[in-house]
């Protein structure tokens, strides 16, 4: 009877996490179940198949986080599947029994399936982020998608392209990210596993740019809400600037976007991170011309203007 | 996330564990299950990477269990991967242990709909003006609190609220019962370097009184809410069942009503 046995990987950060999700579905015959997070960058992922099998994907899995990150792995070989699936939710996996991953994969492409490298980058914050994934639009042909918040300050999201693009992007988002951020993770999978798409849960090309026109994007990063009033009130009585979108970043960090003008969104930032530096923690930064898909990425929706 | 409650379940003993990270609790929840005959009443992440197992059956049986559960998890949580993560936050190693739990032999009826996420059926009235809360971190430091709360002196639990690990029970009564229990749970939590604050407030002014959860919330048990307490206030309490909220005004009356009562 296949399936008998339940193994679950947990990873700290997205990088590592794909890389061992990837690692462990290359290694052995298991099907991928369900993913979950426990809010604070941790993710995890439930596998099952045989017992040797599982056991041989979560070790390849967890060695192939460990080179970048933490992670932990367990085997339940023998589980008490109907309510300890019930519990985690894994039970509804079993529909498709019998069927090797290669075989879903292919059903689930339709028996063509892309040949992108996959990538993907976190950051603590998201003003590094947005700097970064302008940075990687601008300088190779990539598409960016999955932005997700993972708990703590841990933001991420994904790239996908022809590997030499995706390497280049990827690269430059590293060392655009490391300037400002504490913790960067990058990873880069040239051929990824097929059934990784639907693990992430989203597919490259679901962020389109609308093609408007943007004339510049200034990011206000405070930390409590004390600060970013201050912050969000000096820069609207500053100058003429839009508010687009407000985050809370995780950790009490809250995020304000704006858009406007370029000399505008600079004395505009330039007054709000004076003001709400005062009041706590706080960082900024302007974005000259963004690239057009870049705030959709982000769910902002900029009207031209 | 499957919600493996059964309302049905009301007697015998409760067991839960709590640990930082999914991974060690599903290994717990597995060595339990199989350990005596148990059934599952709560699996829920918390929040802040905490996730909780509550069990329920006959003493022995959750005994058994509970012990084989904090011996699996006992494994996985001393990798640390979760606790590096929290402790970045905290800029320090974790102050106490990534995993916890307990064994209720026979835990108090309010405990019971707390555990089991549940409204309460029947809410004790209890007769005096004070109040008190004890506030501590983490699930099974919560619930041992409020047991101890209960058993140890005649308050009610009037709610509960904090951002979860965090709890901040509330009771009711008077005001040496209030002390009472509200230190006793204070013991209880500082054993287990758990606690992080009390106080008692004896003949609160109303509008003291009324900042703070008056019945049970259930909505702080599902989700993130915010430890405001006007944010507490804002949903329904569901032991109202279909009659419609009282305003403002109304509310301000009740208060002064029971008093008139009371003291008549």
């Amino acid at each position: 009877m296949p399936r008998e046995a339940l193994g679950a990987l947990e990873v700290y950060g997205f990088p590592p996490f794909l890389e061992a999700a990837d690692a462990a579905l290359k290694a052995a015959d298991v099907v991928p179940v369900r993913t979950d997070s426990a809010g604070i960058g941790l993710l995890c992922l439930y596998v099952q198949g045989d017992v040797g099998a599982v056991r041989t994907a979560v070790e390849a899995g967890t060695n192939a986080a460990s080179r970048s990150s933490r992670a932990m792995s367990m085997v339940l070989a023998n589980p008490q599947i109907g309510q300890v699936s019930n519990i985690l939710g894994t039970s509804q996996a079993k529909g498709s029994g019998g069927q090797t991953a290669e075989a879903q994969a292919d059903a689930a492409w339709g028996g063509s399936r892309p040949m992108m490298a996959l990538g993907s980058l976190q950051s603590d914050g998201v003003l590094p982020l947005v700097e970064s994934a302008d940075a990687m639009l601008k300088a190779a042909n990539v598409q960016l998608f999955n932005y997700r918040w993972i708990g703590l300050r841990n933001h991420t999201l994904c790239l996908s392209g022809e590997i030499g693009d995706a390497r280049t992007a990827l690269d430059v988002g590293v060392q655009t990210a490391q300037r400002t951020s504490g913790e960067v993770y990058g990873s880069l999978l040239a051929n990824p596993f097929p059934l990784l798409f639907g693990i992430i849960g989203a597919e490259p090309g679901s962020s389109e740019g609308s093609g408007d026109y943007i004339p510049s994007l200034g990011i206000l990063e405070t930390k409590g809400l004390a600060a970013s009033s201050e912050g969000s009130d000096a820069m609207f009585k500053a100058s003429r600037v839009k508010p687009v979108k407000f985050i809370r970043a995780g950790l009490a960090w809250l995020v304000t976007f704006v858009t406007g003008e370029l000399g505008s969104v600079q004395t505009a930032i330039e007054s709000g991170q004076a003001a709400a530096s005062q009041k706590g923690e706080s960082q900024s930064t302007v974005i000259p011309n963004p690239h057009p898909d870049l705030l959709p990425l982000f769910g902002i929706e900029a009207q031209a203007q | 996330m499957a919600q493996a409650n059964n309302p049905e379940i009301r007697q015998g003993s409760l067991g839960v564990v709590e640990t930082l990270g999914l991974l060690p609790l599903v290994e717990s929840t597995d060595a339990m299950l199989k350990a005596a005959n148990v059934e599952v009443v709560r699996w829920e992440k918390i929040g802040l990477g905490w996730a909780i197992c509550c069990i329920a059956g006959n003493v022995g049986a959750v005994r058994a269990s509970v012990e084989a559960g904090h011996r699996a998890a006992d494994r996985l949580t001393q990798t640390g991967v979760a606790a590096d993560a929290i402790s970045k936050v905290l800029g320090g190693p974790l102050p106490f242990p990534a995993l916890n739990s307990c064994l209720l032999a026979n835990p108090a009826p309010q405990t019971w709909d707390w555990v089991s996420g549940r409204a309460p059926s029947r809410q004790r009235q209890v007769s005096g003006n004070s109040i008190g809360y004890v506030e501590v971190l983490g699930f099974v430091s919560a619930i041992l609190a409020l047991d101890m709360m209960l058993k140890g002196a005649n308050v009610s639990f009037s709610g509960y609220g904090g951002i979860p690990p965090r709890y901040v029970l509330w009771a009711q009564g008077d005001v040496g019962a209030v002390r009472t229990a509200v230190d006793g749970a204070s013991a209880m939590a500082r054993d287990g370097g758990r606690f992080v604050s009390s106080d008692i407030m004896a003949r609160p002014e109303v509008d003291t009184a009324e900042t703070i959860p008056s019945r049970y919330d259930i909505s702080t048990i599902t989700g993130f809410s915010l430890a405001l307490p006007h944010r507490l206030r804002l949903s329904a309490p569901p032991a109202d069942g279909d009659t419609p909220r009282p305003t403002k005004a109304e509310k301000k009356a009740e208060p002064a009503e029971q008093q008139g009562q009371e003291e008549g």
